[in-house]
Parts: structure tokens; sequence; C-alpha cells
């Protein structure tokens, strides 16, 4: 059985659904990447996991956590668990991070919350993690504010208290967007390196393609609320099926270091994401595809050629380029 | 106007903070900064957080007053002149700036955010008009016109941004990190817009990235900025393939890179 299985999973905002049916597995120490637009669902999706949607939104289907089911767990077992198996990590670590506590005592909160731990020795765990974190002068960075670090000394900060009770899984929802190449280049071989050591699982949910596919095992496109493709790397990222992931990827392969010619035009998705309850009925990506069909007014299943799924009427067909 | 010389001319530049009078501590944001910027150039300034490049884009936005050292913008002299006279330069040079949601008011119909830099500078023209050819010019619909910018995504709304700094037919646009805080998809899009309009209306870019993939895309020189000093300037293939400063090849390298298998690099280094 897998560490992490999502099955039906769906998030409604009164009868609009924001997150549909969707079902995956995450394996003890796999790393998957979770990829799509803004708007495509991937951020509620690991909300719904922690238990963290915000009020008015309703849950069904399952997250089985060894054993467990979150979604219908009480809080109190919910809140044992989060960030002591369960970790996360946010995006906006300026927004995550209490500005009125130290440093010192947000990354030992959770020591002496789940292994009760005295201040002093939570102090001194802290300063052990901020130190595994790279962080130059531990001991003194222990008794500064969020205010008084760098975007990426910060998002180190909440890596550090993520990583804090040896996590079975650790969630991460854009860890490295908001910061610029070189900071993101070091958060993210801090990460790669941590994740290791750890041997957690770990679920990255990113937009940019290059990112995931430098960190994960596996990848799953979302688009609507609804997972369109999931698979290896190699298969989604080396050879994706379909139409959205494949726009995705000729987009961010163009606007690459080593991309499209200077000068000629990007492809882009044609179109915008819609806002939520906007999408077309059947397949959610129908009205911006290049390759919809009449079929395509249905929700495709999912059809499953190995480890590589799609959900598509008219799939990109394989390449199957013999690999050199 | 003579046609010869730069239109933009930045000479010995230099911008320190006080960040603490009594103790006389100072932070130097830019440092002898020198730049010539010739009609039509679309030039990158680059770097990471902290290198100075905003306060750069500030600093030719006259927005901030250098500490020593000019900006000339057609052979005058317009750092260090008040609001009053700079006008024209106003008018000339526009910007975009990073984040589309806080530099545009959410309390204006995006016609008035379109309009308002035109009644300021005191640009006699239909309004109505002129709004609607902007909106056309960023691939927006007229109907944007009486809407608010809560109501667009945050691409629409970088469009939005761009169709105001265009209002005053500006010569030089300054484009401080406009796509990066965009997801891939609408990040190409933007960036099609924009050097399109580049094409088309003859503009010159000054455009701030930390990014050297969109760099490349955009921008036929680049300027690197580290710590405050330009360390490295040259044209953009050339940057690219043979980097002179170990900071810029750091730069390069960092660009997350698209691999079909954990660990390694897709292929072998393509060459264009």
């Amino acid at each position: 059985m897998a560490l992490l299985e999502i099955r039906d999973l769906s998030v409604l905002s009164g009868d609009v659904a924001l997150v549909s049916g969707v079902n995956f597995d995450v394996e003890s120490g796999e790393r998957v990447g979770l990829i799509g637009e803004s708007g495509s669902g991937k951020s509620m999706t690991a909300l719904a996991v922690m238990g963290l949607l915000s009020q008015g939104l309703t849950t069904s289907g399952r997250v089985e956590f060894s054993g467990e089911d979150l979604l219908t767990l009480s809080e109190r077992r919910r809140s044992a668990l989060r960030g002591d198996r369960i970790a996360m990590i946010f995006q906006e670590p300026m927004t995550a991070l209490n500005p009125t506590k130290r440093i010192g005592d947000q990354v030992g909160e959770t020591l002496r919350i789940h292994r009760n731990l005295s201040r002093r020795d939570a102090l001194k765990a802290a300063i052990e993690l901020l130190a595994r974190v790279e962080m130059p002068e531990p001991a003194r960075y222990a008794h500064m504010y969020p205010h008084e670090l760098s975007g990426g000394q910060r998002q180190r900060v909440m890596i550090a208290i993520a990583i804090s009770c040896d996590p079975d899984v650790i969630l991460a929802d854009e860890p490295t967007t908001a910061l610029d190449v070189t900071v993101q280049r070091r958060v993210l071989d801090l990460l790669d390196r941590l994740v290791a050591e750890e041997g957690c699982a770990f679920l990255l949910i990113a937009h940019d393609l290059a990112v995931v596919s430098e960190v994960c095992d596996r990848v799953i496109t979302m688009y609507g609320g609804v997972l369109v493709e999931s698979g290896l790397v190699s298969e989604v990222i080396g050879d994706p099926r379909h139409p959205y992931t494949r726009a995705l990827l000729e987009t961010s392969r163009a606007l690459s270091v080593d991309g499209a010619a200077p000068g000629t035009d990007l492809p882009s998705i044609a179109g915008t994401v819609p806002s939520a309850g906007h999408f077309p009925a059947g397949c959610p990506f129908r009205d911006r595809c290049e390759r919809r069909v009449d079929a395509c007014i249905a929700m495709p299943p999912m059809q499953v050629d190995g480890t590589h799924s799609i959900a598509c009427w008219n799939p990109v067909t394989l390449l199957r380029e013999p690999k050199g | 106007m003579t046609d010869t010389g730069p239109l933009l001319e930045v000479c010995d530049l230099s911008k320190v903070y006080q960040s603490h009078r009594h103790l006389g501590k100072s932070t130097t944001a830019v440092r002898n900064a020198n730049l010539s910027v010739n009609v039509g150039d679309t030039i990158a300034i680059v770097g990471e957080s902290g290198s100075g490049k905003s306060t750069f884009a500030r600093l030719l936005m006259i927005l901030e007053m250098p500490t020593s050292g000019t900006i000339s913008y057609h052979g005058e002299v317009v750092s260090g002149l008040k609001e009053r006279q700079l006008r024209e330069y106003r008018r000339r040079v526009q910007m975009v700036f990073q984040d589309p949601m806080s530099s545009l008011d959410p309390r204006m119909k995006i016609h008035d955010i379109l309009a308002e830099p035109l009644r300021a500078l005191g640009i006699d023209v239909d309004e109505g008009e002129r709004v609607r050819e902007l909106l056309t010019s960023v691939e927006l619909p007229a109907s944007a016109a009486n809407r608010y910018a809560h109501q667009f995504s945050g691409g629409q709304r970088q469009r939005i941004a761009i169709a105001r700094a265009l209002s005053t037919s500006p010569e030089m646009l300054i484009a401080d990190e406009p796509v990066s805080a965009l997801d891939v998809s609408v990040r190409a899009q933007i960036l099609n817009l924009l050097s399109g309009l580049v094409r088309d209306f003859g503009l010159t870019l000054v455009f701030i990235s930390h990014d050297m993939a969109v760099v490349r895309h955009l921008c036929r020189r680049v300027v690197v900025l580290y710590h405050g000093d330009i360390v490295e300037t040259g044209d953009t293939e050339d940057i690219f393939q043979n980097p002179q400063r170990q900071y810029t090849k750091e730069l390069v390298a960092a660009v997350p890179r698209i691999r079909v298998a954990r660990g390694a690099a897709e292929g072998t280094p393509r060459r264009t």
C-alpha cells in the first residue's frame, strides 16, 4: 500500500467543483511533481491533503495516509499528524512565518508540540536544524525575526520547520517561485539533498516544468481541477501525450536558456485559464486545445498504459524515439 | 534633437543609502555605473536580488536622486531636475512594474488608468479613441475600459500596465521584472507582446530581470550587475556563448533545465 493514497478527491465551493475526482498515490520515499498553470487546482489538492482548506469548502473522496483517512479524521488527530508526519512548505515564507516570533522559537515550536521538548532543548535543536539548512551563524539567526532575513533565508527557515520532526511526507507548494534564479538554485539543491537524506516522500507543486523535472521521479499534470496526465518524468516530460502537457512543455522549452532563437515568437497556449466554475463541460481544456474532437464534450476516462496515464480522446501519438 | 549620440547616457552613476545616520552605516546600491543606450536598443540589466538592479531602474526613471554622477537624455542632463522640469522626460520614458496588482489603482476603471498619464501631462487627444487604440495594441477588448483591475487575471493586468506605459507614445520603456510573477504560458504571451511592441513602435527597451532565459529571448544586449557594480556587458549571444565573469556563468547555470530523468541533463547542450 502506498504511503499516501488519494482516491476520488473533490473540493467543492458551494456547487462549484474546484478539484474533482483526483486519484493518485505517493509511495514512501518517492518524489512526485504536480504541474499546471495557476487555477488548475494544484494548491487546492495539497491544502485538502493537509486539511487546511478555508472554511466554506467541502471535500469528498478519501486521502489515505498509512491507513487513516485524513478527510474524516478529527481535527485533534489531524493536528497530531500535521507538522509531525506530514509537513508543508508554502510559497511565500513571509506570510507563512509569524512576524512577531524569533526564528529559533518558530523552528523549535514543532518539536515542543510533537516531541514535548523543553524550551531550552527545542532552541538547541532549532539551531542544529538551522545549520542543516545551511543558515550562516545559526545561533545568531535563531534570535532574529523573519523581517531581518532575505527571501531565500526565510525559505530555508520554512524547510527547517518542515524537516524538524522527520516527516514521512513533505508537501511543497511553489517553494522557489518567489525567489530569483540564483537563490532558487541554492534552495532547490538544498531541498534535493535533504529529501534524499530524510528518505521522505515529496510532493512538489510547481508551474515550472524544469524545476519539477530536476527534482522529481514522477509527474502529474492538472488542469481545471482534474488530472489529465501522469507518469514518470521520462514519460510526461520526455514524451507527453496530453495536448495540455505538451503545450506547457513546448513553451517551457522555448523559454529556457537554450530554447528558441531570440527574436522568434514563443509558442504559448491560446487563451487564458478560466476562473473556477467557468471551465467547459467535458474535457476542461477543450476550448484551448488544438487537438479537440467532437468527443471532447464528454470528460475522457483515464487510460492507463503501464506507468503512463492520460485522460484525452485525441492524445498525441508516442514518438518512442530510440534512446541513444 | 540630433540623431547622433546615444539616446540615454549614464555617466559614473552611484547611489548610496545611509542606513544609520549616526553610526555612518551605508549601502552602495549602484557604484560608478556607465551605460549608453542607443535608439532601438533592447538592453537587459541582470543580477540577483540585492545586486542593485531595481535601484538602477528607479534612478533611470528619476524616481531616486543619484548620490553622484549624471543621466543624460538626448544629450541633456535629466538627473537632478525638478519634477516640473521632467514633464517631457516623463512623456518619453515610461515604466512597467513587476506586480500589476499593486501598480494599478484598484478604485479606478481601466479607462481612467490608461487616460491618467494623458491628463497629467496635458496631452490633448481624444481619450476614448486613445484608450481603444491602447487596448487593441495590447490585445484586450474595448469593453475592458469599463472594468476594474481586480476583474482581470495577472497576465491581463500586466497588459493593462503595458498599455498605460504606451499611452504617452514613449520612446523608451523601462520594465522591472514584468513577467516574473507570471506562469510560464502567460509569460510567453507577455514576452511576445513586448517584443512585438518594441518592433512595431520602434521602442527602446531597458529590461530588468534575474532570469537569463527571459533575457536571452527579448534583449540584444546584457549588462550584468553584481553588488552594485557592472561586472560585464556585451551582446546577448556573446554573454551566453562566452561569459567572461564567473558570476555571469553562475547566473546562466542557475536557470533550471528540463530533464527527462533526474540527474541527467536533456541530451547534449544545444547550440543555436
